[in-house]
């Protein structure tokens, strides 16, 4: 007898809550290795906003420290705003003067800035370096697959084809513009729909397909067929969505900007109960080389006024969550091809730099300063940007496996590398707080009446249930090894339940 | 494989076609016939003619005060603006900004108009590409847009290094990437990086800390300071469309470039040096490789295979440096190759292709006699296509648009659920008319596709299979299948047999002056082409 019929999905699950621990450095290194978690399910109701800032944000006109000022003044006099202006909110901290709405987040405590992200061997390219952080690839490797299209394609590479279906009536992701966001290219295809109006999310025409040769135009061909059979099969769920949805802060009334809207749209589908789990927004302008602040004025001018559209936005959006209970399942994070010269040049601007702060804010985010705060030399170099201190797929890869619920081996496969979780979520809210699931070890294919020995990595602390379908559990039950003798039959099952406190 | 040999095979519509569709914008019934006439070399030949100066964009908005008039001191209506001065002492300042933003507006439906009248050339084709290539965007001042826009038309089929050096100091492009603002005190490396990454090299692998295999980080450094100096004169000054240098803005002494650039040292030379700047780059052979790379996903294939590389770029690159980098012997070659021929059309239209194809491609000319009409007519097309995300003088960045060069997607970046509902409205709305809205501002479409004029070229059209055949020829590159034809038929005749279209069609042949028989025909075919022109194939070329 062979007993078949244990699939990944069903054999192991993982259902225990527990606390991670942290090793001295503030991060805890994986150490086990797992099965895949499921993704998309109901399990994972978990939802993440990509705020993309174009064009490289100034990291150094974004977040001060009262320690560094004087310092950053001698290398930036002429577009520094004044010390007094600064938006003080932790420890000598301060964000800049066009920010309220980003302080109003941290009070809210749903903010964490991770200082100093970027990446080795920064590449000072926009269109290198933003493929860079949309494919999650090293500065040395090209790679056209976006991070969150890989994760999709974990599980779903057939995509297009046949979606949506049943198991899968939502968009996978939505960019809310004219143009999808490369993050979510996927091996076939792109998993983001575009958008603008969720009200009126469009219709294409349908009209009869001819052949499709096996060449590149059959490729093209079929591309434009399937655009229009997504098209239409998505708009009723985006557009029952938008109109089941609901909007409830008043922050968004006096606010105009492109950005707000689309968070506002966001805030609004994620409320009417589209499954959606990537949004992604953009904010472009950040490319200020010149004319960033206004001379004799620099509390003003182009960068100020991205600044407090950004803020402004995100603190009306987190409030919205939160006026619509939604905002234990939505967190958000800002990212930007690099940070800008810690020298400022003589047209009011600065040139490409290195690394930059990134936000994250939910209501599951911590809120925390997670790095240094850059030490300004006065002697600094007309070439030096701001030394990278964390790497961003650390923070992808976090996101990936306690937010979305990827596996470690996923996880790795997605970024490239090996990497290490940042605590950048409160405990408690982690759909995925837990360690990844154990992969069981022991022969699948059986004899009748055989006695096999089933076992899962011993994690100190946990308790582990067993449960066997066409077998007995001889000995074992509670620890991570167990032996079954299995009855005579022709499937059976091995499950696991790990339980962490 | 023959590659770059000479096409040695049939001529007919169908090469004609897809030539002329790849070299210039929608190309009328009347340009695929001159073609079939010349033959391939001859059109080539006429395709790379030397052209005259167009004629200057014309004030497009009636004078006077009332809706839809305006006065520009400057210029009457239909007359050019372009010699007026460029910044109009005009109050209140918010109607000079009006009488601004309708010389831009004429500028950019006359840019529309020129793709229209240029005929059998491949003049504008080239001046979007570099349009594309050496990105300006946003200038808003007709004047500064009119003279860049210019510089790349009168140099389209020439010299790529000296279109680099001119484009280096225009002062658009100044503006753009902070040129103007790049002084001794502090320089400005924005232009410098772009003209390496984006403009003639290209950036490689990073093999080192700061040296992308082309060219270092020291190198932006050097440049920037080799190109210190320029600026941009205000618009109040006597001579504002051109650059300034001034010596004491200028870093002064040697520049040491990189072992990239064999160690090359830029002696001080003042306002001359960017010219020795440039060509100490073009040394480089890559600069030519890089080129005939952006030119073959422009006209021919966005996927560059090793075998593509080896025996098309590599060879092209050749021709190109033994020219001198003149870049139209290299480009003949290409466009008369078998390669050229042989390759599978599976190009999505650009929204510029796209809406030309849909309007001269199918027989809509502009009014002519009535400049407001004349320019509305290509206005539309213009705001169309930017609404599709391809605005001209409007790029999202200095890369240009992503569909030549953002892998894996390129040239599908023009579709996607929300920008494919938008093309079939368009698509729609010249064979159908009707208004569409952009910005909150409403745009009417009067002018439509002849398609009684069409059907009339189609011989034997009174078979409603010949008709539909016949139509899928002029609008799609490959032909469709009978299943296809069914359903299309459908449209025409819903629920009919053949013989009802025949009957129809034939009372129509034999008494085209009588009104109720041309409009049922006409109403029948403006259905059968508003599907036509929305379905997939339409999309690509």
């Amino acid at each position: 007898m062979k007993k078949t019929g244990i699939s990944r999905r069903d054999f192991i699950k993982s259902t225990a809550m527990v606390s991670i621990p942290f090793t001295l450095g503030g991060f805890r290194l994986f150490g086990l290795s797992s099965q895949n978690a499921p993704l998309l399910t109901d399990e994972n109701d978990k939802i993440l906003v990509l705020v993309q800032l174009q064009g490289g944000n100034d990291g150094l006109a974004t977040i001060f420290h009262a320690a560094q000022y004087a310092n950053l003044n001698a290398v930036r006099n002429n577009i520094i705003i004044p010390e007094n202006s600064i938006l003080n909110f932790h420890n000598g901290y301060g964000f800049h003067n066009a920010m309220q709405g980003m302080k109003d987040v941290w009070d809210m405590e749903a903010l964490g800035i991770v200082q100093n992200v970027g990446y080795p061997n920064q590449n000072r390219s926009h269109f290198r370096s933003t493929d860079i952080w949309n494919t999650a690839s090293s500065a040395e490797d090209f790679e056209t697959k976006g991070w969150i299209g890989r994760f999709y394609d974990l599980d779903y590479s057939d995509y297009p084809n046949g979606y949506p279906n049943a198991a899968n009536p939502h968009p996978f992701a939505l960019t809310m513009g004219k143009i999808v966001s490369e993050t979510c290219q996927g091996v076939n295809a792109n998993y983001s729909l575009s958008l603008l109006d969720p009200f009126n999310p469009g219709t294409a025409l349908v009209s009869a397909g001819g052949d499709i040769p096996n060449n590149c135009y059959g490729d093209a061909l079929s591309f434009v067929n399937d655009t229009v059979s997504q098209t239409n099969a998505f708009a009723s769920v985006i557009s029952a969505a938008a109109n089941a949805g609901n909007n409830l802060s008043p922050k968004w009334t006096n606010l105009t900007t492109e950005l707000s809207k689309k968070l506002k749209n966001v805030a609004r589908l994620i409320s009417g109960g589209l499954k959606t789990k990537i949004y992604v927004v953009q904010l472009g302008g950040f490319d200020t080389h010149d004319n960033q602040t206004v001379g004799g004025a620099t509390t003003t001018g182009i960068h100020s006024n991205l600044l407090k559209e950004l803020s402004d936005a995100i603190c009306a959006f987190q409030d919205d969550l939160k006026l619509l209970h939604v905002d234990n399942k939505v967190v958000g994070m800002t990212y930007s091809e690099f940070g800008r010269r810690i020298r400022s040049n003589a047209a009011l601007g600065t040139d490409h730099g290195t690394a930059a702060p990134v936000f994250l804010f939910g209501a599951c985010i911590q809120n925390q300063i997670m790095g240094d705060h850059p030490v300004i030399d006065t002697q600094v170099g007309i070439e030096d940007g701001v030394p990278m201190q964390f790497d961003f797929r650390n923070i992808y890869g976090t996101i990936l496996s306690q937010w979305l619920g990827a596996s470690e081996t996923d996880v790795k496969n997605i970024i490239f590398q090996d990497f290490q979780a940042i605590p950048i979520f409160k405990q408690g809210c982690l759909p995925t707080a837990c360690p990844p699931p154990p992969t069981v070890t022991g022969n699948s294919a059986v004899c009748e009446d055989g006695t096999n020995t089933y076992s899962v990595p011993l994690l100190q602390g946990a308790s582990y249930q067993w449960e066997v379908v066409g077998g007995t559990i001889l000995t074992g039950q509670g620890t991570n090894t167990i032996t079954v003798k299995w009855n005579n039959g022709t499937a059976g099952s091995v499950k696991v339940t790990q339980t962490t406190f | 494989m023959p590659y770059l040999d000479a096409y040695s095979g049939n001529w007919t519509s169908v090469q004609a076609r897809h030539l002329l569709r790849r070299t210039t914008f929608g190309p009328s019934f009347q340009m695929v016939a001159n073609s079939i006439n010349l033959g391939l070399n001859g059109t080539i030949d006429a395709l790379f003619a030397p052209l005259a100066t167009p004629a200057p964009p014309l004030k497009s908005i009636p004078d006077g005060t009332g809706n839809n008039q305006l006065n520009d001191p400057g210029a009457t209506y239909g007359q050019t603006w372009v010699n007026a001065a460029p910044f109009p002492n005009i109050n209140p300042p918010m109607l000079r900004n009006r009488v601004l933003r309708s010389r831009s507006k004429s500028l950019y439906s006359w840019t529309v108009l020129q793709m229209h009248y240029s005929d059998l050339s491949i003049k504008e084709k080239m001046t979007l590409f570099w349009h594309n290539h050496f990105v300006v965007a946003d200038a808003t001042i007709a004047h500064r847009e009119y003279v860049y826009y210019s510089l790349l038309r009168n140099l389209a089929l020439g010299n790529f290094r000296e279109i680099t050096k001119q484009i280096t100091i225009d002062t658009s492009m100044l503006i753009y990437l902070s040129g103007g603002e790049n002084t001794n005190v502090a320089p400005n490396e924005n232009y410098s990086r772009e003209l390496l990454e984006l403009f003639t090299i290209g950036k490689g692998p990073l093999v080192a800390p700061g040296d992308y295999t082309n060219y270092t980080e020291q190198d932006v450094v050097e440049m920037a300071k080799v190109l210190t100096g320029w600026q941009v004169p205000p618009l109040g000054n006597a001579n504002p469309l051109t650059a300034t240098f001034s010596a004491t803005r200028h870093t002064l002494g040697s520049k040491q470039l990189s072992h990239r650039f064999n160690n090359a040292i830029i002696a001080e030379n003042g306002a001359q040096e960017y010219k020795n700047l440039i060509d100490v780059i073009f040394q480089q052979h890559e600069c030519s490789r890089f080129i005939m790379r952006k030119l073959y996903r422009w006209f021919v294939n966005a996927e560059i295979s090793n075998e593509v590389e080896t025996n098309i770029i590599e060879p092209l690159a050749l021709i190109l440096r033994n020219n001198n980098y003149d870049i139209a012997p290299a480009l003949k070659v290409l466009l008369k190759s078998e390669h050229f021929f042989q390759s599978t059309a599976c190009m999505i239209k650009n929204p510029v292709d796209l809406m030309m194809s849909v309007t001269r491609g199918l027989g809509i000319k502009p009014p002519l006699g009535n400049v407001e009409k004349e320019y509305d007519h290509a206005y539309n097309i213009y705001i169309m296509s930017a609404d599709l995300e391809q605005a001209l003088f409007y790029h999202p960045n200095v890369a240009g648009w992503k569909a030549y060069y953002q892998e894996p997607q390129f040239y599908k970046l023009w579709i996607n659920n929300l920008l494919l509902p938008k093309r079939h409205q368009f698509c729609k709305l010249m064979v159908e008319g009707g208004t569409f809205s952009y910005n909150d501002v409403n745009y009417q479409i009067t002018n439509l596709v002849p398609v009684l004029e069409i059907v009339n070229n189609i011989t034997d059209a009174i078979d409603p299979n010949i008709l539909i055949n016949g139509l899928a020829e002029i609008l799609f590159n490959y032909p469709i299948t009978p299943a296809q034809v069914t359903s299309l038929k459908d449209i025409l005749i819903p629920g009919l047999p053949d013989f009802e279209w025949s009957v129809e069609y034939s009372d129509y042949l034999s008494d085209p002056s009588n009104l109720a028989l041309a409009t049922s025909v006409k109403n029948k075919l403006k259905n059968l082409f508003s599907v036509m022109v929305r379905m997939s194939e339409f999309q690509i070329m």
